[in-house]
């Protein structure tokens, strides 16, 4: 976790806290101005609202926090489970005892101010009202009857009189009021025992609607905290008078009545009261259950996540590292705990293994370096490099063993010995002579093996040496170096020495056998008698016929054996071809067919000698086949790579009878060819020239005869023709 | 669609008479000039809601508000009120009596009713009650008098007044209504 991701998990702590806090103060106010706090019960409402805004607000964090961790552990994020796992455990750790609390203070809420309002109780009070009713209403009917009887006794008519008689009979009663009045409640009389009081109280409507409809009314009423008992009497004699009385009722009862009726008041009240009173201790309550359950829930969400934090670093660290990633350095907790510990401990871990890490690949680079530079040295060497190891299995080769041995050793990495001759016929042969060699441990082997197989015989010298491979076991060493161009050239060598003696040695006597032979001829064949003569003639007449033979041996042997005396210059190639091949165009018997595709191709050569290795390839062709029908001679020339060089080819091909498997080894040294006037020299003559070009020539059997290949270096300010390099190759 | 006529005004016609029910009205407002000062004499409805009903039989005190406000027509909000006054009259039901008892706060002058009708009618009732002094107006200036009449949620008792400032029986109010006083 970034160290940003942190501060903005503190600051969004720190807001949520005092949140918090204020839903804290808010609740503790909503509580004291639903318990006794009048001036704070006016602002209950937006109290409320507040508490209820607030805990919206925590609401939605939580479920915003929910709907992240479950996404999270449905991606399977670092940390993700462990998170979860510790919410819900502190979730349900804090909701046990928050839920037990609230229940037993939900029930004893309820039960407590229900226990204040017993039903024995209830009854009582409203016992105690009737029983204050009852002996207030005998009372009542007392007066109710006296007052009845009052105006009974009225007599009189005229007004004067009647106010006289209700002065005197409130006196005679003691009644604080008493007043006469016609139906409509009109006062016709009035008396009060307060001198100042000049206007009765007039009955309201309701007592006058019972006086009317002929009932008398008898009730309390009260002045300040004086009770008094009213009556209201119609006259029971049917005249138009209606009579009402205050009268006092007497202290103790007015002081008792008032206490009970204070009492009762407060006591109904409070009854009243009750329902509202555990409404609003319910509610609030159950603000504070929600408040503790948000703060638990938000709280448990917080910790895990802080907890969590450093674990789903080390986590995503783990991870980071085991891709590979030793770069991560994970960011250390303040607190130094034990997760501070294990962080730190993990962050010097990966500086170690990246310090590890990057010594091995500074070691590894060392070892590729020294390892391209042993293979680049191998790659180079002329000589062929293999090793097998101690089951004799073929480890490495560099490309000049595959070269020498004309196969792709790298396919054959990981074979036995025994099993590489499946590839080709000299391998095999190959393999056949390093298996007893290769079972040498101790000691280095020096041989010469001798291959057969498509470019001809092939001469290796080897050398095998054991050495010790990493494991301790023994594998061994195998240099291979083709000889077979040596030998050839210390054989050839050899050849020019005997025949420069023998054109020393032999051409000497051969002009005097010759002179004296025919002077034997030109002295005594006259004088012969004729059948002496004519033995004379043939024998001296042999003897300068052969003389002559040896001198041209001797000359051909002169020729081959003499060192080069060239004159090269650039030359196009094609051209002087096509000379030579106009030659032998006039021949009907065969046909010749000339394919001449390098044209522009040049070579720095001698032209008279490539003239006369053309000649003589052409003269071989033709001798060839001249006593075969359909028989034909192909000259072709073309541009081939050979090691990234350009050359110049040259191949004369005929469909004769081709060449016997059994000279192709020899057919290019002296004395050594197929036709009876030859002297075997002629091919040999060519491979020299040729060789003294810097070009090479071999021979083939093709599928229609035998196939002559020349091969000349091109200057270099030449470009190829877009060479077919598989083609050269395989040449 | 014949239903919904038929049920549509039903429930306007409850409605109406909730409202009528449990709200209060003031009407006949005569302001009199007499010798040197104005004078009300109003009527005010003060028909309770069922809640308010239910608490004034079980013994709890209900005050009643009735603010009184004399104001320039034009008036900007620097301009002093020459009235801004607020009388308070409460009625509470004695059980033992079975009476129900009006008090006039500003006066203290209490007085007994058999029922709830009389005492609430007597209660509605505005007689002369002095206004402004003449001399307080400016002349040829229009003014009008702005009154309302409200139960005082704030003098219940404290366990009831968080529901009565939720509840919607307890907001018992005239409303203001505007009567013109030309001087």
């Amino acid at each position: 976790m970034a160290p940003s991701t942190l501060s903005r998990m503190r600051l969004g702590g720190l807001s949520v806290g005092l949140l918090l806090v204020l839903l804290l103060v808010s609740l503790h106010l909503m509580s004291s101005a639903v318990q006794n706090s009048a001036e704070l019960s006016r602002y209950f409402v937006p109290l409320l609202i507040f508490n209820l805004a607030g805990m919206f607000v925590l609401f939605v964090l939580i479920t915003y926090n929910s709907i992240r961790l479950i996404r999270q552990y449905l991606r399977h994020s670092a940390g993700s489970r462990l998170t979860l796992r510790m919410v819900l455990i502190f979730t349900f750790i804090a909701l046990t005892p928050v839920g037990v609390v609230y229940y037993y203070s939900f029930s004893f809420l309820q039960g407590g101010i229900d226990s204040w309002f017993d039903v024995q109780i209830d009854q009582a009070m409203e016992d105690a009202r009737d029983l204050g009713q009852a002996s207030l209403a005998l009372n009542q009917r007392v007066w109710l009857k006296y007052t009845e009887q009052q105006l009974m006794s009225i007599a009189d008519t005229s007004e004067s009189a009647l106010s006289l008689t209700i002065a005197r009979l409130r006196q005679q009663s003691g009644a604080l009021e008493l007043s006469l009045s016609d139906l409509s409640g009109q006062i016709i009389a009035y008396s009060n025992a307060v001198a100042d009081e000049l206007a009765p109280a007039k009955p309201d409507d309701y007592i006058m609607q019972r006086l009317r409809e002929g009932n008398s009314y008898v009730g309390l009423a009260r002045d300040k905290d004086e009770l008094m008992i009213r009556v209201a009497v119609a006259d029971p004699l049917g005249r138009p008078f209606l009579i009402q009385g205050l009268y006092p009722a007497s202290e103790r009862v007015s002081a008792l009545s008032e206490k009970l009726e204070i009492a009762y008041n407060r006591y109904k009240e409070l009854s009243f009261l009750r329902q509202s009173l555990k409404r609003n201790f319910s509610l609030t309550l159950s603000l504070v259950l929600i408040f503790a359950v948000l703060t638990a829930v938000w709280a448990a969400f917080f910790s895990a996540r802080r907890l969590v934090a450093p674990i789903a670093n080390i986590a995503a660290g783990t991870k980071a590292v085991a891709g590979g990633d030793y770069d991560r350095q994970l960011p250390v907790p303040r607190h130094a705990d034990e997760l501070a510990f294990l962080v730190a401990s993990f962050n010097t871990m990966t500086r170690r293994i990246r310090q590890a890490r990057d010594e091995a690949d500074h070691s590894q680079r060392e070892v590729e370096g020294q390892r391209a530079y042993l293979e680049t040295v191998l790659a180079r060497l002329s000589s062929g490099v293999l090793t097998f190891d101690a089951q004799r299995k073929l480890r490495t080769a560099n490309p000049t063993a595959g070269k020498i041995l004309g196969s792709d050793l790298d396919e054959l990495v990981g074979r036995p010995v025994q099993s590489l001759g499946l590839e080709s016929p000299m391998l095999r042969q190959f393999a056949e002579g390093l298996e007893q060699p290769l079972r040498e441990t101790e000691q280095e082997w020096r041989g010469e093996l001798t291959l057969f197989g498509g470019e001809g015989r092939k001469v290796l010298s080897c050398r095998t040496t054991p050495f010790a491979q990493p494991n301790g076991r023994t594998g061994h060493i195998v240099l291979i170096d083709d000889v077979t161009a040596l030998i050839r050239a210390q054989r050839d060598a050899a050849w020019g020495e005997v025949a420069r003696r023998l054109a020393h040695e032999i051409k000497n006597p051969l002009t005097p056998i010759q002179l004296s032979a025919e002077r034997l001829r030109h002295k005594y064949l006259k004088q012969m008698p004729p059948e002496d003569a004519d033995v004379l003639d043939r024998a001296t007449h042999t003897i300068v016929q052969q003389v002559e033979a040896m001198k041209t041996m001797v000359n051909d042997f002169s020729e081959y054996a003499k060192p080069p005396q060239m004159s090269p210059k650039p030359l196009k190639p094609d051209r002087l071809i096509e000379e030579v091949a106009d030659l032998y165009r006039g021949n009907r018997k065969i046909g010749l067919e000339v394919q001449l595709d390098a044209e522009e191709a040049r070579v720095e050569a001698d032209p008279l000698r490539i003239r006369q290795v053309v000649h003589n390839l052409m003269k071989n062709a033709f001798e060839a086949v001249e006593d075969r029908k359909g028989s034909w001679v192909r000259l072709v020339s073309r541009v081939v790579l050979r090691d990234d060089h350009p050359f110049y080819e040259v191949r004369v091909q005929d469909n004769g009878p081709g060449f016997p498997e059994a000279m192709m080894q020899q057919l290019f040294e002296p004395y050594v060819t197929s036709k009876q006037k030859g002297t075997g020299l002629g091919l040999a003559i060519v491979k020299k020239i040729v060789e003294e070009h810097g070009g090479i020539i071999w021979a083939e059997n093709c599928d229609k005869g035998a196939c002559m290949v020349m091969q000349l270096p091109m200057l270099l300010d030449q470009a190829p023709q877009q060479p077919n390099e598989e083609e050269a190759q395989e040449s | 669609m014949r239903g919904l006529r038929v049920v549509l005004p039903l429930l306007l016609l409850l409605a109406s008479v909730g409202v009528q029910a449990a709200s209060f009205h003031v009407h006949d407002v005569q302001i009199r000039k007499v010798r040197d000062e104005y004078r009300l004499n109003a009527r005010i409805d003060y028909l309770l809601s069922d809640e308010a009903h239910e608490a004034l039989s079980n013994g709890v005190p209900l005050t009643l508000r009735v603010q009184l406000a004399v104001e320039k027509v034009w008036r900007g909000f620097w301009d002093p009120s020459p009235l801004a006054k607020t009388l308070w009259f409460q009625i509470r039901y004695h059980a033992l009596t079975e009476l129900y008892r009006v008090v006039d706060l500003q006066t203290g002058e209490e007085q007994s009713f058999v029922t709830q009708d009389a005492a609430l009618y007597a209660l509605g009732e505005i007689s002369d009650l002095p206004l402004v002094k003449l001399d307080e107006l400016v002349p040829d200036e229009t003014y009008h008098l702005r009154l309302r009449a409200d139960l005082d949620i704030e003098s219940l008792p404290l366990p009831l007044q968080p529901l009565a400032y939720l509840g919607r029986g307890w907001k018992l109010t005239s409303g203001w209504s505007q009567w013109p006083l030309q001087p």
